[in-house]
């Protein structure tokens, strides 16, 4: 009878050491590089800085996934969840008439962060990464339920933070584990390679070889000799990359690895090859139509350079002032393709890349072939799901964007999170 | 040592004299819509980039150089792409002739998005005019700095055929 009571006090104290080791559980981010704290109005961002730790209480844990004991999974998809803030495009300002602008609105959080020094700040943060100018928040898009994400949409989101470089951000389980910096802490890069179908990492698959080659080359050369690249000097470095490319490869071959670049920076990430290839197809498909029809004259840079705008339509047209923005001078895509280097850039990026030039060698080969509305010449613009254009509303919208890649057709406006909405005859 | 510093004086001011500082005339300039009126100018000047509004200059100068009139214009504006709409900060240089003012040069100094963080600008740049005694030719180093990095320095050059400051490589 003794040792029955005894069991069941021992029970009791592992129960109520479980339960209050629960309630500890929190989250914290480490920051390496500055990190945007806001205060609980919201108005003043400050910057946090590099070895950060933010830290989040678990009562918003116990908010947003309904317990106080999440799993490490549980809190990567409350945290992690890019959504429709692909590339950093996402504005503050729609989701703060969206949400209320009251930290305890369950788009924004209190933290604290205790930076290097030991210095401990207050303010508030929003669920979810986004990058803009360099720079990191944490934010959540609307309307999606982070409860309800598979594991799938889990690793996505995370390459979609690799591919957007932003490798930055090293997750561990508990606070503590954080501040004394002793337990192990996964890097993101490591999450995704152990979670990545083993295939979509297979260099050989790809067809496109001598572009794709001259390209990794010529890549590895510019970002050895220009290492640094910021906002200060992105546009004079851009002028170098353009006059460079140019001058070895020449203006139709510079033309076809520039095209595949603009692929690779609009298009939102995805983690089926078939379906990525799609997104940067498209893209690449309104950049020959506009060159068909010679749709841009105009391009600041390229006179900058030297050369003349009608020297060859599919430049100017990527090229054109404010077009296809991945190319405007302080704009943190045209970083990403300044700084690509194809042993130094992480695996996804990568993997994008090299898919946006086989997708190219694949549209020429008619392995990839455009459907229904996106068959279309006119089709000469497209836009991100989360802004309407004014040009959008007296546009022919494409319903279903299909895309046949290798025999299976791909339907582009039904992807998840981020996605472009593609038009026909613009006015 | 004495031959180093020998050679970087020599070099200094060999470079000095390849090239004159030329101090540009600070100039009243009026705004509306996307075209900017000099004083003493005629005909009013078009921005290069057409689909501007709330366009705000910031400082309007005049460079007289090698027979030619340069007109400055450092603006703010609002610009409208496909997907946003974006404030930038533009330093502009147009060229007078017979026909009127037409720009020979369009840099974009910073811009953001206006519905983003809006932290402001955060890159400024700097011009200085310069004239090559070697072959009189017109140039601008152009300066941007940023609050955090050091500033980028590169020299444009005016090419007389195309009608446009080309960057120097």
């Amino acid at each position: 009878m003794k040792a029955l009571y005894l069991f069941i006090f021992t029970l009791l104290l592992q129960t109520l050491s479980l339960q209050a080791q629960a309630e500890d559980v929190s989250f914290s981010f480490v920051t390496n590089s500055s990190t945007i704290l806001r205060s609980s109005d919201l108005t003043h961002p400050t910057e946090i800085a590099e070895g950060s730790i933010i830290r989040i209480d678990s009562v918003y844990l116990k908010k947003f996934l309904g317990t106080s004991s999440p799993s490490q999974e549980q809190v990567q998809r409350l945290l992690l969840n890019p959504g429709e803030a692909s590339k950093g495009r996402i504005v503050t300002q729609s989701f703060r008439n969206i949400g209320s602008r009251r930290s305890s609105d369950d788009y924004f959080f209190d933290v604290s962060i205790t930076t290097p020094s030991g210095e401990t700040k207050t303010g508030s943060m929003a669920l979810q990464y986004y990058s803009r100018s360099g720079l990191l928040e944490l934010k959540r898009s609307d309307g999606l339920d982070p409860k309800k994400l598979s594991k799938a949409d889990i690793v996505e989101q995370l390459e979609e933070l690799l591919d957007s470089n932003r490798t930055e951000g090293r997750i561990c389980a508990t606070c503590e584990a954080a501040s004394n910096r002793s337990s192990p802490v996964a890097p993101l890069t490591d999450i995704v390679r152990a979670a990545r179908p083993a295939a979509s990492a297979d260099p050989t698959r790809a067809r496109n070889n001598n572009l794709w080659a001259d390209y990794q080359t010529f890549a590895r050369e510019f970002t050895a000799a220009h290492p640094r690249i910021t906002r200060a000097n992105a546009g004079r470095m851009k002028r170098e990359f353009l006059k460079a490319l140019i001058a070895r490869f020449g203006l139709d071959k510079a033309g076809l690895m520039l095209e595949a670049m603009t692929g690779f920076a609009e298009a939102p990430y995805r983690r089926d090859n078939k379906t990525q290839m799609a997104e940067l197809a498209a893209i690449m498909k309104v950049v020959e139509n506009r060159t068909n029809a010679k749709f841009s004259h105009r391009s600041r840079v390229l006179r900058d350079i030297g050369i003349s705008e009608s020297a060859n339509p599919r430049i100017t047209n990527i090229l054109a002032d404010w077009q296809f923005s991945a190319w405007n001078d302080r704009d943190n895509s045209l970083a990403r393709i300044l700084n690509f280097n194809p042993e130094k850039s992480d695996a996804s990026t990568r993997e994008k890349m090299r898919l946006s030039f086989e997708a190219q060698q694949k549209m020429q080969d008619s392995e990839i072939t455009f459907v229904g509305g996106m068959n279309n010449t006119r089709v000469l613009h497209y836009h991100a799901n989360y802004v309407t254009p004014n040009w959008a509303r007296r546009s022919n919208r494409i319903d279903a964007a299909l895309i046949n890649v290798d025999g299976t057709t791909v339907n582009l406006s039904q992807q998840s999170g981020a996605r472009h909405i593609f038009y026909s005859g613009v006015r | 040592m004495k031959y180093l510093i020998l050679t970087l004086l020599v070099s200094v001011s060999t470079w000095a004299a390849a090239t004159q500082t030329i101090t540009p005339q600070n100039i009243s300039c009026k705004v509306s819509k996307n075209t900017v009126a000099f004083a003493g100018v005629k005909t009013a000047y078009t921005l290069y980039d057409k689909n501007l509004t709330d366009v705000k200059t910031i400082k309007c100068e005049k460079v007289q150089m090698n027979g030619m009139n340069f007109y400055t214009v450092h603006y703010t504006a609002e610009l409208h792409e496909a997907m946003q709409t974006n404030k930038i900060l533009m330093y502009e240089v147009a060229l007078l002739n017979k026909k009127g003012l037409s720009t020979v040069r369009s840099e974009v100094v910073d811009e953001f998005t206006v519905a983003g963080e809006a932290h402001g600008f955060d890159l400024s740049i700097k011009p200085e005019w310069l004239l090559s005694s070697a072959d009189k030719s017109v140039q601008i180093k152009i300066s941007i700095s940023s609050k955090k990095d050091k500033p980028e320095s590169y020299n444009i050059k005016f090419n007389p055929k195309s009608l446009w400051f080309e960057d120097v490589f």
